[in-house]
């Protein structure tokens, strides 16, 4: 099984690789739309990580993000025209770059998750919440990262191919360890707490494992992001951000990666539906109002799947999943 | 193999655990009886680290392990199947009990201890790859005490392993326990509202009123009992 996956990933890899060369060819908004996807697939599936299968509630996703965007950014700018014509290409620069803007996340996440994890439910989300908007606080004063100016002058370097090589990853890792052995102790954490620390689980270093990697991956996203936009602004990673990942987390099926990745494309397109929905003419004046407050539509969306399926669109994971001892 | 010495438990101000001290014999079963609020549960949870102690000491097999953090305890061997049966819901039967062999590396051992448990709970093996939160009251119980089985423990502590289960499978599951107790030579340490079925299967009982020991003797003992009879057994 192990195997298997690894050559999907791979293939994929490949496939990207492959679509990366007519990307070139598609109009830039499409691009925009493909690329956003990408990256809240990242997003998600790493959220997933804490919120579904460790059964915690980050509300801050969107802080780790900022964290790497920046990191990611002070690298590039730093380092990456210097050298882009000597020993490392820019490609390389960029790529080390994004690992570091994840790695500067997992710290970041690692000091906010070591303190807070101790605490449960509710609490973690005000701690998370707290987290996100100290960090955006930070950033709009933060001088030489641009304070509110924000900070941009960085090459586009985020093209189909990494965008979605990074998506593949993220979920190859995500689906492996849950798939594991060793992962089955971010379901038991989940499951029961009490019961999981009588098994002899260390709960807690489950719970950092799964904040630290979910916070690195949305450090990659917010690189990402950053050399994509060329642009970046502290209140693009503001609360609201981080809403979007939790609603696509939810949306998705807690604990579901496929879904989330559904989730996650869709409500990425969603907005971008609506918006043309909103232009055209020959609509009811009222349906174009609806379609223009998509915030509206979005809490409807969130109400009626909380009555009807409040284990997410495509469900929690209560089919059967193979038990490695066969 | 197993001792508490003037154990003391407080939840914030409010006192659990006024000082007990029990002693568990190796290949014993030994019962804590008592009602509900007595601090049965809180015992166990303290011995296993998940509450911790104020005063008082925790031995076992000769270690002090008071205070030691939850994983920790369940490395040296001693096993708990927590109340209310809290199995892993979302996981198969066979995931449950591979999660209780999380802490060992002997593939061979696993196995063999498995099949184990799947002879004397030839439910759990029907059930194998079901979700465990599909399985009855009862079918959850014998996973809980299989689950705890797994980390092949030296001394398996039960937390009310009758409740809310249907009675026909309570004495099924008595029965196992008594097997287990016998072909394993494991020591148990059961906690058990039904003072009646425990005292019955157990060598030696302690009973346990608002947080201190008001009794203790063989169980033989304890069932001839006149203050026990009264409070416990129904007359």
């Amino acid at each position: 099984m192990f195997e298997r996956s690894k050559i999907l990933l791979v293939a994929t890899l490949l496939t990207f690789a492959g679509l990366s060369h007519f990307a070139g060819g598609i109009s830039p908004y499409y691009f925009d739309i493909l690329i956003g996807i990408g990256i809240n697939i990242i997003l998600a599936v790493g959220l997933n990580l804490v919120n579904g299968y460790t059964g915690q509630f980050s509300l801050g996703h969107a802080g780790f993000m900022a964290v790497g965007a920046y990191a990611s950014s002070w690298l590039t700018l730093k380092y990456g025209y210097s050298m882009g014509s000597g020993t490392l290409n820019t490609t390389t620069v960029f790529v080390l770059a994004l690992l570091g803007g994840g790695l500067g996340a997992a710290l970041a996440g690692l000091i906010v998750g070591v303190p807070s994890l101790r605490l449960k439910g509710d609490y973690l989300a005000i701690v998370t919440l707290g987290v996100n908007e100290i960090s955006k606080g930070v950033l709009q004063k933060a001088e030489p990262l641009g304070a509110q100016r924000g900070l941009g002058g960085m090459e586009q370097h985020t093209n189909f191919f990494w965008t979605f090589a990074f998506a593949a990853i993220t979920i190859y890792v995500v689906l492996n360890l849950v798939g594991s052995t060793y992962g089955r102790g971010f379901l038991a954490v989940r499951d029961d707490e009490i019961a999981a620390e009588a098994m002899g689980i260390n709960t807690t270093k489950y719970k950092v494992l799964a904040f630290v990697l979910a916070a690195f991956f949305a450090g990659i996203a917010g690189g990402l992001y950053a050399h994509f936009k060329q642009f970046i602004h502290p209140e693009g990673f503001n609360f609201l951000r981080s809403v979007d990942i939790v609603v696509m987390v939810i949306l998705g099926g807690m604990g579901n990666t496929a879904g989330v990745v559904v989730a996650a494309t869709l409500l990425t397109i969603l907005p971008e539906f609506l918006r043309a929905v909103s232009r055209y003419e020959w609509l009811p004046e009222w349906l174009r109002h609806v379609a223009e407050n998509r915030m509206i539509l979005y809490s409807l969306l969130l109400i009626v799947l909380m009555l009807t399926r409040p284990q997410g669109l495509f469900g929690n994971f209560t089919g059967k999943r193979n038990s490695k001892l066969q | 193999m197993l001792e508490i010495k003037d154990l003391v438990v407080n939840y914030g101000s409010i006192g659990a655990l006024h000082g007990i001290s029990l002693k568990v014999e190796k290949g014993s079963i030994v019962t804590l009886v008592g009602a509900n609020g007595a601090g049965k549960t809180t015992t166990l949870r303290t011995i296993s680290g998940i509450v911790p102690a104020k005063s008082g000491t925790i031995t076992f097999a000769g270690e002090e392990i008071t205070n030691l953090p939850p994983h920790r305890i369940v490395g040296r061997g001693l096993a708990q199947s927590p109340e209310g049966r809290m199995v892993f819901s979302n996981l198969t039967v066979m995931e449950n009990l591979l999660m209780g062999a999380y802490l060992r590396n002997d593939k061979e051992g696993i196995a063999k201890d498995l099949t184990y448990i799947f002879a004397i709970f030839p439910r759990l093996k029907e059930r194998e790859l079901q979700t465990a939160g599909t399985l009855s009251g009862g079918e959850q119980q014998m996973l809980a005490i299989g689950r705890a089985l797994m980390s092949k423990p030296q001394c398996l502590m039960l937390d009310e392993p009758s409740l809310g289960i249907a009675p026909l499978l309570v004495k099924t599951i008595f029965e196992k326990i008594v097997e287990i107790n016998r072909e394993l030579g494991l020591t148990i340490l059961l906690v058990e509202q039904n003072a009646n079925l425990a005292l019955e299967v157990s060598h030696y009982g302690y009973v346990l009123e608002t947080g201190r020991i008001i009794l203790e003797d063989k169980s033989a003992a304890l069932r001839e009992n006149e203050e026990v009879r009264a409070a416990y057994l129904g007359g």
